[in-house]
Parts: structure tokens; sequence; C-alpha cells
């Protein structure tokens, strides 16, 4: 009999721990509200930009993949307006169709679609003769969408696609400053050390104007690089994948004093203190900057002070043979800034011509006005001997100073205060006679 | 006692079980009303469709693509609205009109396809180098391909990659709810190849009694091209690949088009050649005027047969 209450007893506690529900819900609302509210949300922050969407679209992650710029208008009616100009779809014209139609929809996530043809966007989506066309997407998975900033992912090709509110309506404004945005940065060979936390590289310009990023201090060989298409915009650039392990953001926003490009994270893309233009003109030229002998104004000034080298050579030094036209040379390197003079020499009328190299460091700085050379410092022990020995040679040195506005179509940087000319050109004649007798 | 025991036991597992009962609440629906929106950018071409292909012939033309209703291994586009729009009402021209007029008018609210599916592109397999134009499914949804593509005045690509498509479909779709018979696959099975039939031309396929090249893949699909090419087609079209055909493929072409023809006549009482003739009229006065307003006609038309 007590057996039975004990099975009875027992039966009810189990009943009631089995009704034990104290198990919250990490959720106020339902899987399915909140799916809504996220289509809600966006399809509002999609329509709210009073001037429409750029859009830093990439079709894909491919190695000559590039980033492309889209202004879109989103209306609540389901139509959608979009813009395009550049090489590859639209013939380099800016192009518009009206007459298409997008939606916001759900499926493992908010999508957003461009569900019927756009003769502009579905350019980069339309598979052409080739079953693959430029590979791009038209139904993205919405990973971010608020006012200032939208993240998509296209569904089949994985690139991410940034959307930023237009600041006005005006789309030749607009995407021709994207085109110069795009020179300025891309336009030469350029190396720019990106910085976020732990993380430290070099990107450099790859195919097309796209970054290739390479371990920090590493040669840059182009076969070791990852391709980070990149998208320059009217304020900066976006690019479509992270770097390295610590840098997420997309979107740089370009300072053009400073010259450097931050991200929303504080990553931070920087060339030294250089501007970025200057930084791209000037590193390219790995030979230095030289006073340009063919122009006339360029010679002049520097042509005084080497006349008086040579006279006071002569004068006080027992050096026969001074040739001033071997070579002299602005230099640009990563961590420092240098002019170099270098002479050919001979003590006697039949000995061997030799090589003295005086060396400065100098301070770059740069502004609107251009860049401006300055405060020569001797470099080594070699150059103070000579500067003692023959202290016109800190003239010579001083008419490569001064401030220079950069002309890369010409290959020249311009002083317009002194009219000088240095160079980027490695066949120039030799300035004046090769060699000096005295 | 004993029995007042077994209430009480009984009262106290009634109570913990009712305890378990959850006490789960509704939250609002999610689902809209399906009802056609008035203030959509596409409200005049929705209602449009709904008149002339929803309600009378119970089906659904989608037009705005949802991806995932297509091959993820092939890239595709949507369809242009101008496009569907063109094509939706050559469908009524060329298609539905000419089976309420050659079949009668519940024919195709009953057996014809319940979804038209269009795309913009086509669907290009460079390995196999072939390329998809449409496909039919299940025996209620037949894709129609490269409408973006359509030559509005070129009547041999119409021809190609619409018209035929079109018939092409919509006879899988009959033979997916009605099986064509067995014997035709026997007539040369032995020439369908489902890998390397691109690699033929048209004539080597007419010559190994097959009326096209993807005929010549695999039965039912040379079931449908016979139908859809017989349709099509003009007759000197026909004569011709008899004649290139030579006389052993011209009859074993000839036998399949006898199956065909009886298959259609006894499965679905229609008359191949009534079809051909009303659908060959019809595409030799190709105005695109007349089409773009044939819905006008077709509302006189319906609302004259219910006078």
């Amino acid at each position: 009999m007590k057996a039975k209450y004990l099975v009875i007893i027992g039966l009810l506690a189990a009943t009631f721990a089995a009704c034990s529900r104290d198990e919250e819900s990490l959720f106020e609302k339902s899987a399915a509200i909140r799916a809504q509210e996220a289509i809600e949300n966006a399809f509002d922050v999609f329509t709210s930009a009073e001037n429409g969407w750029e859009m830093a679209y990439f079709p894909n992650l491919e190695a000559d993949a590039k980033g492309y710029n889209m202004v879109l208008k989103f209306n609540k009616n389901g139509n959608v307006s979009v813009s395009a100009k550049n090489n590859s779809t639209t013939g380099n014209k800016i192009q518009t169709d009206t007459a298409s139609t997008w939606a916001v929809k759900s499926d493992y996530g908010p999508i957003l679609t461009f569900d019927t043809y756009n003769d502009v966007f579905h350019a980069f989506s339309d598979p052409k003769d080739n079953g693959a066309g430029l590979l791009g997407d038209y139904e993205f998975l919405i990973l971010k969408a608020t006012p200032e900033l939208v993240i998509l992912k296209g569904k089949k090709h994985s690139a991410y696609t940034v959307m930023r509110p237009m600041k006005n309506t005006d789309l030749a404004a607009y995407f021709a400053a994207c085109e110069k945005m795009q020179t300025d940065l891309f336009g030469n060979n350029n190396i720019v050390t990106l910085t976020q936390g732990n993380e430290k590289m070099y990107l450099y310009r790859g195919a097309d104007g796209q970054f290739q990023s390479a371990a920090y201090g590493s040669k840059l060989v182009a076969e070791a690089a990852t391709y980070h298409p990149v998208c320059a915009t009217e304020d900066g650039i976006i690019v479509s994948t992270g770097f390295g392990e610590d840098v997420h953001d997309h979107v740089f926003i370009y300072d053009s004093i400073k010259g450097e490009l931050t991200s929303e994270g504080g990553a931070v893309m920087n060339a030294g203190n250089l501007n970025l233009l200057y930084r791209s003109y000037f590193t390219d030229n790995v030979n230095g900057w030289t006073v340009d002998p063919t122009a006339v104004d360029s010679v002049a000034s520097f042509l005084e002070q080497v006349n008086t080298l040579v006279k006071d050579t002569k004068k006080n030094t027992n050096i026969k043979v001074l040739g001033y036209g071997y070579k002299q040379s602005l230099n640009m390197y990563e961590g420092g800034h240098f002019i170099v003079l270098q002479f050919g020499y001979k003590n006697g009328g039949k000995g061997k011509e030799q090589v003295i190299k005086l060396i400065w460091t100098v301070d770059i700085t740069v502004d609107e006005n251009g860049i401006t050379v300055a405060n020569p410092t001797p470099y080594d022990d070699n150059t103070n001997r000579w500067i003692t020995n023959l202290p016109v040679v800190t003239n010579v040195i001083e008419a490569l100073l001064g401030t220079f506005t950069a002309t890369p179509a010409e290959g020249h940087l311009f002083n317009a205060a002194s009219g000088m000319i240095l160079s980027g050109k490695t066949n120039l004649p030799v300035m004046g006679s090769s060699k000096v007798s005295m | 006692m004993k029995s007042l025991n077994k209430i009480i036991a009984a009262l106290f597992l009634v109570v913990g079980l009712a305890a378990c009962e959850q006490k789960y609440q509704f939250t609002e629906s999610i689902f809209i009303d399906p009802v056609i929106d008035t203030t959509t950018y596409t409200y005049q071409f929705d209602q449009w469709l709904d008149t002339y292909y929803t309600e009378p012939y119970n089906v659904e033309f989608l037009y705005k693509l949802d991806d995932n209703a297509t091959d993820p291994n092939y890239n595709v586009v949507p369809v242009s609205i101008g496009m569907a729009d063109t094509l939706a009402h050559l469908a009524l021209y060329l298609w539905y009109d000419v089976y309420d007029s050659v079949v009668g008018p519940e024919f195709l609210p009953t057996y014809g396809p319940k979804m038209i599916q269009l795309i913009g592109s086509s669907m290009h397999d460079p390995v196999q180098g072939t390329e998809k134009l449409g496909y039919a499914e299940g025996g209620i949804k037949i894709t129609l391909l490269k409408i973006n593509k359509m030559q509005l005045n070129n009547i041999d690509n119409l021809n190609e990659y619409i018209f035929k498509t079109m018939h092409h479909e919509f006879t899988h779709i009959l033979h997916q709810q009605k099986n064509y018979p067995t014997e035709f696959a026997q007539i040369t099975p032995a020439n369908y190849d489902p890998i390397k039939w691109q690699e033929r031309s048209n004539k080597e396929a007419w010559q190994l009694g097959c009326v096209s090249n993807y005929g010549s893949s695999e039965a039912r699909e040379d079931f449908v091209e016979v139908i859809a090419n017989y349709i099509v087609k003009p007759q000197a079209w026909w004569d011709n690949m008899l004649k290139e055909a030579g006389t052993e493929g011209a009859a074993l072409i000839n036998q399949k088009w006898e199956i065909c023809n009886n298959w259609l006549a006894e499965k679905w009482e229609i008359s191949l050649d009534d079809l051909r003739t009303e659908v060959q009229k019809r595409q030799a006065n190709l105005d695109w005027e007349m089409i773009m307003s044939f819905d006008e006609m077709l509302k006189e038309k319906r609302e004259n047969a219910k006078e």
C-alpha cells in the first residue's frame, strides 16, 4: 500500500517537474515579426535619402575586378532610377535608366532585389554571350541599413557593395569628382601604409587602379600580392573587402592636407607626411628629381651657383677638373627626403675620374600651394667637410629649395618663384659641358 | 478510501498537466493581403496581367525575377518591364488565343501552365557550349528565357527563340500531364545523345531522324520538337527538312510525326494541322500595333461571347 503512494507521489513529482518552464525568450518579438521589421526598416532607409544614394558597386572579387560608381534613387512605389558613368558599361558617358523596379524581400534575412531589368544596373550582372559577363549580382543580403551607410553582400557572387546618401543631385559633378579622386590617388604608382591596431601593410596600385596589398616592409612583388577592389568616391575611397585581420571598414575619407584616408573604425591609410597626390608622383620616380638643363629659366639660377662653385673649387682645393653636370637630385624615399649632389672630378689632367657624393636631408611639407622643400641639413661627415672647404656648395643646394607644384603630365616639379624645373625624366642631356677644365 | 485516493491522485495529475499548458499568444500576422497595390509603379501592368492572364487562364505571370526560382548554376538577369509587356501581348496573340480558338476556351485554364516566368537572359553553359531558352517544370510552370534579346522585327529570330520555345515548353506541360506513347522513344533510341547533341548540325540530326539537333538529345525533347517545329515553321521549311534528311531520315521523322499527331488528337482532341494553320496565319501577320492592342480585341470578343 505504501509503495502505491510512493508511486503516486513520484508520478506527481515527475509531472510537475516536467512543467518547469522558466526559460525566457531572448527576443521580445517572434522571428517573423523581427524579419518583417528589418524589411520595413531597410525600405524606409532606402527611400528616405532625399538626393538618392551613391553606390560603390563591386561586381565580383576576381583579380581584375573594379569598383564602379552608381547613383540610385529608390522610390516608395517600387520604382528605381540608376545612373552610372564608366568605360566598361556606359561608354564613359552618364547613362540613366528610370524604368525598372526594386524591392526588399525576405529570404535568409532581408534582401534588396532589382527584380526587373535596368539597362544601367544589370549591365554588370548580364551574363552576355559567355554566361558570365562581369559576374555582378542583382540580389543582395542587407548587412547594414542606416541613413548614413548601407552595406550589401551579393547573394550569388558574394562581393560587398556599399551605399551612402548623395550630398546633392548633380550627377555630372559627382562623377567628375569621383574621377578626379581616382586620378589623384591612383594616377601613378603609389605606396600607402595602412595602419590599424597591430595591422600594418603596404597598399599599392594594382591593375586598373585597384589596391594590391603586401606585407609592411616587404619588396613589392606583384605575384605575391592580394587584390582589393577599390572604388574612388567624391570624398575618398570605398573598398569591397577588409585588409588583414583587423581592418574591416569599407569607407575611407580623404584628408587632402594630411594626405590620409581614414575609416570610421580608425584605420588610417597614410603616405608618411606627404600628400598622397604628391607622394604618388614622387615615389614613382626612383631616379629622383634633376634640374632640367633644357629649361633655360631653370638652369640660370642653378648655373650661376655652380659656376661659382667651380671657381671656388679651383681656388680652394687641389681639384683640377670638375664635371658639374654629373648628377644632382632630389630623392624621396619612405622615411626620409634627401638632396644628393654628385660630381665627377680629377685631381690631375690624366687621373681617373672619381665621384663626390654630397647628401643633405631636407624637410618636405605639403599644402594646397604645393610641396615645399626646405631646411637642408648635411647628412654625413663628408658633406660637412665639403661645406667647410667650399661654403658656396650650400648656395647650390639653396637653389634647389622652395615651393614646387607638380605637373604629372609633364613629368615636372615647377618652382614658380625661381623658375626652377626639376624633371623626373631619366634621359636628360647632361647639363652644360660634361666636364669643365680649369 | 481507495477510490478517494485515486480521485485525489487523478486530480493532482490533471492540475499538474494543466499547469503545463503553454500560454502562447500569436503575435500580429506578417502576411499582407494579396490584393494588387494601386500605388505601385507597375500597378497598371499588374492589373492588366490579372485581367488577361490570371483571371481568365488561371495562370500567374511572373516577370519580376526571384533568383531563388532560377537554377543557381547559371547567371541570369531579369526581364525589362517593356519586354515583359511585349511578350505578354505576343503570347496572348500567338499562344493563348490560338488554343482558345482552335481547342476551346476551357482548355488552357484547365491544362495550361499555372505559372509563366520570364527571364531576360538565356542560361548559357560555357562548358557545353549550349544555351537554354526555356524550360517546363512539373506540368505547371513554364520559364521563357532571353526575352530581353527579342528582335521584334526579325521573324526568323522570333520564330527560333520565342514562338518555337513557347510551343516547345507548352508541349512539355501537356506530356507531363498525359504521357506520350512509349513507342516514340523506340524509333531512334540509339541516336539520342544528351551530352554531345550540340556538336551535331541540324542536317545531321535530320538524317538521324530528328527534326532538330536539340531534338536528338533525348526522346522527350525530340517529341516536343516535332510538334513545336511543325507548328511554327512554314511548309517549305518542313519539306526541305524531309528532303535533306534523306529517305531513311524522312521516314523516321514522318513516323514520329504520326505519333505526335495521333497523341494530340486522341489524348487532347487537338488537331495538329488546325493548330499549325492558325499559328502560321497569325505569325504571317506580325503587326506590332495590332498585337499590342490585341487585348482590346480580346475584350470585345469575350464580351460578345457573354452576350
